[in-house]
């Protein structure tokens, strides 16, 4: 490794990376230590932000980033530590306060009301008894024109995107005249594109003089956005840099603590056996399959895909495509209202969703905490749910409360999942650890079809890769997978064919080499986004 | 393996905080206001305890009131834990009340050995049926179960008033309380402690408790239900079939809540009478709130409440303390116990459910987190 990983120990001074002149700092959060119980979130953390930085906050989940960041916007008190604001102490007791100091969070999901304008939702925070809409307006016209957040203050949000609500919310904060403005994760639910438009944003912002702090675990928004970067591991600040003067690697290294794969460069020609492949009968057959949501509008029109044994197929789409109607047809949770869907040969259209499981179908489902685990159960009931009818679990009517529980420790070793025991609480695992349990159900024994949805959202970098690591497995062992994923470099080093899916179609279909992300992204876009393209 | 030994102790524990923490806050709620009112709190709380087990009358009179509750209260808490939430309770106790009470009064001549289980299936038939139809309904057509089940307790009032009054009128009954004739001896059910009302209904209700513990606990039906009820996203994408048991449960506990009704009729009415419930039903859902619909906890919570009940009327004639006291002690317990289970996160019992997760919880749990935002 050839980047310095600079690991510091978490001396309240050892900060030497990025020490700075007096008042330089927007912000500085000094000793910062909050406990959970007996948990400690965040232990001795000082974290100081120059103005005008785009700051980026990195770390696993778990590592105690989210509550470094609530204690900042007043949402939690830290139990000790001190925070200055322009090198002034303040005592953030809330939102409202922190706010009044010029501190504000731009939440990864929206908080604003869908049946409001965009001006209410923003006049929603401010203390007026009956507020002025006249110049609310035109002062939110003159602040999106300003920073280029042009949005229009008299629609409703809820005919806004996901990327346009970011863009209210973003706006809100600099309505309140916010200096410091704290992003959660802001590209989670943005394509590519959309991505770049709100880097171009910060950038922006920076660049007249507003701090921004962005918390994330992508690394390359890391290297493409920030100027600064912190790591945070345990609870503790354990690296933090330049970001010019830094590099993936050694971000990645100081986050999970040892050197990893960031990206698994897969030899496409070589070890994939195309031939053998291609040849094989498929595991999975959609013929013609269009599929309505609950409103009875159609998302899926008239696909076709094949998926065969020992074969990724990536399905690309930005979210509400109709990928998630896909999913839910295959698994049996959705009907379709025309076309089949075969499993080895046989025709499931009609079957549910247990039928199709003893055929070797298996799901990871995208709502991991709808779906994919029941956080209120045990992790020994989360494990075996699926085969818990059957020998050798269970009898003809009692479970094998033996069986099961060896069963369940076996699972735990095998795929190393991180609990106290088989009964913890699943809720009380964190998302990687949950994620664990899915696909430690999941893949034990007897998976011919794996539909992986966002196999790896919100799991930590060391989790990834060996989720990422167990579906290459299954695919060497000829199961058949279809992956949807909204991480684009997911799709590009999984798949060995992409399917993009724009507005309920197939929008292209790529293979081998041709799959790039420069590609998709254009494809997911339905193709027609090349201005959009030019001003990122 | 030592961890799963000593696991049940420590969940007890934390169960029997809850309530127990809840109840002494309604009790100290209930003394601030038999203080407002210028009475003695201690002595009212003397009058209710002999009210409710002061002599063999009184505790008998306990354990006759408690019998019904733990019927109705595990037939809501058996749909609650498959993800129902039946607001029917009494409805089906009433229906099956008076199907039981038929026949117990049209079969002359049988073996009590025969009457009695004919009389006791009756009555569990005539509720699961009564639940079966908002249960279909909801499987079927999304028709929310809260408000079909509440609806149908007046339609099984009202018919079977009209059925008391018309179809199987008694000659020359006037007034308020109307019946049938009466079911035979043979459908009698017999009385453990005689002569008063504490029937075999007691040990049948706490039968009945037991196997559904046990069968949620260890079956694979049970193990199905409770997925379903948590879970009901899960338990689809799982395999577990979510209607299916949606329809099972409400018919189970309709069947209970039947025979809560059939208890009723063989053990204190000895015939069908209207009104009959008047709120059995509704203090069974109290009485599975009480004890977070736990199976096990029910018979305790269900003479807790019956000894409140039949305690109240001692404490009215001996310090002239409205009954209606009581109704105000339940009703703030209650409050208290929903405080804990519906968000309350903050209240100092609820941290049990925190404690000894391996990685920060605040964090690791983040997007289902609504606080949080």
């Amino acid at each position: 490794m050839s980047a310095d990983p600079m690991l510091v120990t978490p001396a309240p001074s050892g900060t030497q990376a990025l020490q700075g002149t007096p008042g330089e700092y927007a912000l500085r959060l000094e000793g910062i230590s909050k406990s959970f119980g007996e948990i400690r979130a965040n232990d001795d953390v000082t974290l100081r932000v120059r103005r005008g930085a785009i700051h980026g906050v990195v770390g696993e989940n778990g590592a105690g980033k989210t509550t470094l960041m609530r204690i900042a916007y007043g949402f939690y008190r830290a139990d000790a530590g001190r925070i200055h604001v322009d090198d002034t102490p303040v005592d953030l007791t809330s939102p409202r306060v922190a706010l009044g100091s010029g501190i504000a969070m731009v939440h990864q999901h929206s908080l604003l009301v869908d049946s409001l304008t965009v001006a209410e939702n923003i006049l929603l925070a401010t203390d007026q008894a009956i507020p002025s809409f006249g110049p609310a307006q035109a002062r939110i016209r003159e602040i999106g024109e300003r920073f280029g957040l042009a949005v229009e203050p008299t629609r409703r949000v809820g005919q806004l995107s996901v990327a346009g609500k970011q863009r209210v919310e973003i706006l809100k904060a600099l309505y309140f005249d916010a200096r410091i403005v704290i992003l959660d994760e802001p590209t989670a639910v943005l394509t590519p594109q959309e991505a770049r438009g709100l880097f171009a944003h910060l950038r922006t912002f920076a660049q007249q003089g507003k701090t921004i702090l962005i918390i994330t675990h992508k690394l390359p928004e890391v290297m493409a956005v920030t100027t600064d970067v912190s790591v945070m591991r345990a609870g503790r600040l354990v690296y933090e840099a330049r970001t010019a003067e830094t590099s993936e690697e050694a971000i990645a290294q100081a986050m999970v603590g040892r050197s990893v794969a960031l990206r698994m460069h897969r030899d496409r020609t070589a070890a994939d056996g195309a031939a053998n492949v291609s040849s094989s009968e498929p595991v999975l057959e959609v013929r013609g399959l269009t599929v309505c949501d609950d409103r009875a509008v159609v998302r899926l029109r008239s696909v076709d895909l094949d998926v065969r044994a020992g074969e990724i197929v990536g399905i690309a789409a930005v979210e509400g495509n109709g990928q998630s109607e896909l999913v839910e047809a295959v698994t049996g949770l959705r009907r379709p209202t025309e076309g089949t869907i075969r499993i080895l040969g046989q025709d499931v259209t009609g079957s549910d969703p247990r039928r199709r499981r003893e055929r070797g179908l298996r799901h990871i489902p995208e709502d991991r905490l709808q779906s994919g685990v029941n956080p209120t159960a045990s992790v020994r009931e989360n494990l075996i749910c699926g085969r818990h009818y059957r020998p050798p679990l269970a009898g003809r009517w009692r479970m094998r409360t033996e069986q099961v529980q060896r069963y369940a420790a076996g699972l735990m070793e095998r795929f190393a999942i991180l609990a106290p025991g088989t009964s913890t609480r699943v809720g009380n695992l964190s998302g990687g650890n949950m994620q664990k349990v899915v696909i430690a159900r999941e893949l034990e024994e007897g998976a011919r079809l794996i539909v992986a949805a966002q196999p790896t959202q919100g799991v930590d970098i060391g989790a990834t890769e060996s989720i990422r690591n167990e579906l290459l497995r299954m695919r060497a062992e000829g199961a058949a997978i279809l992956l949807v994923s909204s991480e684009l470099s997911e799709i590009v080093d999984l798949a060995d064919r992409v399917v993009v899916l724009f507005s309920g179609s197939v929008a292209g279909r790529l293979s081998g080499r041709e799959i790039q992300e420069e590609k998709l992204g254009l494809l997911m876009m339905g193709g027609a986004s090349r201005s959009e393209m030019a001003d990122a | 393996m030592p961890e799963a030994r000593s696991l049940p102790l420590r969940n007890i524990g934390a169960a029997i905080r809850g309530p127990s923490i809840a109840i002494l806050l309604g009790f100290l709620a209930a003394a601030v206001l038999v203080l407002l009112i210028g009475k003695d709190p201690i002595e009212a709380a003397g009058a209710l305890w002999r009210g409710a087990f002061g002599t063999p009358n009184n505790i008998a009179g306990t354990l006759a009131l408690a019998t019904p509750l733990i019927f109705s209260a595990l037939a809501f808490a058996v749909a609650f834990r498959g993800s129902m939430f039946n607001a029917g309770v009494e409805g089906q106790l009433i229906i099956g009340a008076f199907l039981s009470a038929f026949v117990g009064f049209s079969f002359d001549g049988l073996p009590a050995l025969v009457h009695l289980p004919l009389m006791l299936a009756a009555g569990a038939l005539g509720g699961a049926l009564w639940a079966l139809l908002p249960a279909i309904w909801r499987v079927g057509l999304g028709a929310n179960e809260i408000v079909t089940t509440l609806m149908m307790n007046f339609i099984a009032i009202a018919l079977t008033d009209y059925l008391v009054l018309y179809p199987f009128r008694l000659p020359g009954q006037s007034g308020s309380a109307i019946r049938t004739e009466s079911i035979n001896p043979s459908a009698d059910l017999p009385s453990l402690w005689p002569p008063y009302n504490v029937t075999i209904a007691l040990p049948l209700a706490i039968l009945c408790v037991i196997t559904a513990w046990y069968v949620l606990r260890r079956f694979v039906v049970g193990y199905e239900v409770r997925m379903v009820g948590s879970a009901p996203r899960f338990a689809k994408a799982g395999g577990i079939p979510p209607g299916r048991h949606m329809v099972g449960v409400m018919m189970v506990s309709g069947a209970l809540a039947g025979l809560g009704g059939a208890a009723q009729v063989g053990g204190v009415f000895n015939a069908f009478v209207s009104p009959f419930a008047t709120g059995l039903g509704f203090n069974g859902v109290l009485v599975a709130l009480l004890v977070g619909n736990a199976p096990l906890g029910i018979p305790f919570a269900a003479v807790f409440i019956g000894a409140l009940q039949s305690g109240a009327i001692g404490m009215e004639l001996t310090t002239s303390i409205s009954r209606y006291l009581v109704a105000a002690l339940t009703a703030t317990i209650i409050i208290f116990v929903s405080a804990r289970q519906f968000g309350g996160r903050r209240l100092p019992w609820s941290t049990v459910a925190r404690v000894r997760s391996p990685q920060p919880r605040a964090e690791a749990t983040d997007p289902a987190d609504g606080t949080g935002s």
